[in-house]
């Protein structure tokens, strides 16, 4: 690719990506006082407080595993979710790291692993990173993993009472590449043990006051250089924070996060850490809920609507289907993008939380035949606790759908209804 | 006076808003966080107006982009955020998802999958067509290291995406 088309790709990329008007005011307002900074809740940040707490809920409890993972503790685990949990005993060693595997979940979408990893010399800390998860020797694209360049010992982060710096458990929901996987089915974990080639050195501007700091920030830092020291590591003075000085100098430069300064510090020479283990995949299988066969297309005013898949299990709610406009346009297909924007399920009349959405992808139009056009949706959420009757498929503002920031007109409101009153599928 | 500073703000918001929202998102990988870093880093940049005035606008939007990668990072510091794997982005979707290869998000969702450093120089470079010099400036890092982060994350995108280098 030459580097202009580069340049050109990534400008457009971006291009969705805007700075909205309700930020400006909200800039404008906190600075004349007139009212607080509203914070959003993202997404993102919902789910790091769902998964946050769940780790602490594991911390808790003695015994660790998957439904701790998943869900907090076996007692709030679905009678599905127990059904299609394996107990795993696999273990490997290398390079004075050991790695478990306690348990697994598979339901033809997704698969869930949980494990153990003890620094068995803990006076040599070393990073971990999960290389890769295979199973059935096709890759799994990890969407949360607790294995991302974690330090072990733990260096940095929370302080938990009673939790053992020495070992980390945590776990990893992985979609799978391909179609559902039946039979014996081979899982290959593989971690990169990385060890610093020198003393390591905090070196962060972050945890010295700065001028104009406000009370909240000041306590900010004092709380990040408590934990910076508990660490144990040396600590840059605040007039060393060049991380290049003292890489010279033989050190690897970390900031407060234990995040690496400088790449070339590093050496990856102790290898990957990897270990096999079998699923019985047909087990998991036996819990997917789906719409009846009869349900697969509907057609409505302005499009017919293909449902590719639309599937229930413990661990996936998900949702793909193709919304054609009856002309087959790639125009016609770009308005039906704007008018119903995301489209979620709904189950047992509630609407699933936006929140919880794992991915979503539906900004795409496709082509799915010679000159014919769809929007095309495809959305992924944590599986439901318990399966409904009926799911109904609603629209929602898309937040790259900028038309919708002036409302929504009176006949996109009526084919919008209509839409969420006639995808409503009987689920066997 | 601070109604000049309000103004002044209120003009670098309309004029570097939208390319702050874009560095913040690729850092942070989430629209509203992004958001949030943004808000603060121009909250952060309205207390120091003051020693930026005699700065050309070149200087001034490097100053911004320099908050709010700072901001940015504060951001990524928090325990909450650590917990998540944002390896993996909204338009990052296994083979039966795929968009259209001519999708340009695809090409985002590559540069997403780049570790951070790399990200920063690739953003910087091709996205805000800052030379090297001013990019090693914005990013608190030498020349050298530029380059070298550059030459990185050059080989990462060709290894991963060899069929738009087979388009050229």
């Amino acid at each position: 690719m030459h580097e202009d088309t580069f340049r050109q790709a990534l400008k457009l990329g971006l291009d969705g990506v805007r700075f909205p008007e309700e930020g400006r005011r909200h800039v404008l307002e906190r600075i004349k006082g007139e009212q607080p900074m509203k914070k959003k809740l993202s997404t993102g940040l919902i789910l790091a407080f769902a998964l946050l707490t769940l780790a602490l809920t594991a911390f808790a409890v003695s015994q660790t595993g998957l439904l701790n993972y998943l869900v907090g503790g076996s007692e709030k685990a679905s009678p599905e979710l127990k059904d299609s949990l394996q107990v795993i005993d696999a273990a490997a060693e290398h390079d004075q790291i050991r790695l478990s595997i306690t348990g697994a979940v598979y339901d033809g979408e997704k698969l869930a692993l949980s494990w153990e990893a003890e620094n068995l010399k803990p006076e040599n800390p070393v990073m971990l990173s999960l290389a890769s998860v295979t199973a059935a020797g096709e890759p799994v694209r990890p969407i949360f993993s607790s294995l991302d360049e974690s330090w072990l010992p733990l260096l940095f982060g929370l302080q938990e009472e009673g939790f053992d710096r020495l070992k980390a458990s945590g776990g990893m929901i992985g979609l799978m590449p391909s179609e559902a996987i039946s039979g014996q089915m081979p899982v290959e974990v593989r971690l990169i043990i990385w060890r610093p080639a020198g003393p390591m050195v905090i070196v962060d501007e972050g945890l010295y006051p700065q001028e104009n700091d406000d009370q909240d920030m000041r306590a900010y830092r004092v709380e990040k250089m408590a934990l910076a020291e508990a660490s144990g590591l040396e600590i840059a003075p605040q007039d060393q924070l060049d991380p290049g000085s003292w890489a010279k100098k033989g050190y690897v430069p970390l900031d407060a996060d234990g995040s690496l300064l400088a790449g070339e510090a590093f050496t990856q020479d102790t290898g990957a850490l990897s270990l096999r283990f079998t699923l019985d995949a047909d087990r998991a299988l036996a819990v997917v809920h789906s719409p009846a066969e009869d349900q697969q297309e509907i057609t409505l005013e302005d499009c017919t609507v293909r449902i590719n898949r639309l599937r229930l299990t413990p661990l996936t709610t998900r949702v793909d289907i193709d919304l054609i406009p009856h002309d087959g346009t790639a125009e016609s297909a770009l308005i039906l993008q704007e008018r119903y924007g995301s489209i979620i399920p709904t189950e047992k009349g509630e609407k699933l939380d936006f929140a919880d959405m794992e991915f979503e992808d539906s900004r795409v139009r496709r082509e799915i035949s010679g000159g014919t056009w769809s929007y095309h949706v495809a959305a992924l959420y944590p599986g439901l606790d318990s399966f409904p009757e009926e799911v109904t498929l609603s629209p929602r503002f898309s937040i790259f759908a900028d038309a919708r920031d002036e409302g929504i007109n009176e006949e996109d409101m009526r084919l919008i209804e209509a839409f969420e009153k006639a995808l409503t599928f009987r689920i066997k | 006076m601070e109604e000049t500073r309000a103004k002044e703000l209120d003009r670098l918001i309309r004029a570097y808003g939208d390319d702050l929202m874009r560095i913040s998102f690729v850092h942070l990988k989430d629209l509203h966080l992004a958001q949030d870093a943004v808000q603060d880093a121009f909250l952060k940049a309205f207390r120091k107006l003051e020693d930026i005035k005699e700065k050309d606008e070149a200087q001034k939007k490097a100053w911004l982009i320099r908050i709010t990668i700072n901001t940015c990072r504060d951001y990524r510091r928090s325990a909450w955020f650590k917990r998540v794997d944002r390896r993996i982005t909204p338009e990052e979707l296994p083979d039966r998802f795929q968009p259209d290869p001519q999708d340009d998000t695809d090409i985002l969702s590559e540069v997403m999958r780049l570790p951070l450093p790399l990200r920063q120089v690739i953003l910087l470079t091709y996205y805000q067509d800052m030379d090297a010099a001013s990019s090693a400036q914005t990013l608190g890092i030498s020349r050298a290291s530029y380059y070298r982060r550059l030459k990185k994350a050059h080989n990462i995108l060709k290894t991963n995406a060899e069929r738009w280098y087979s388009h050229a």
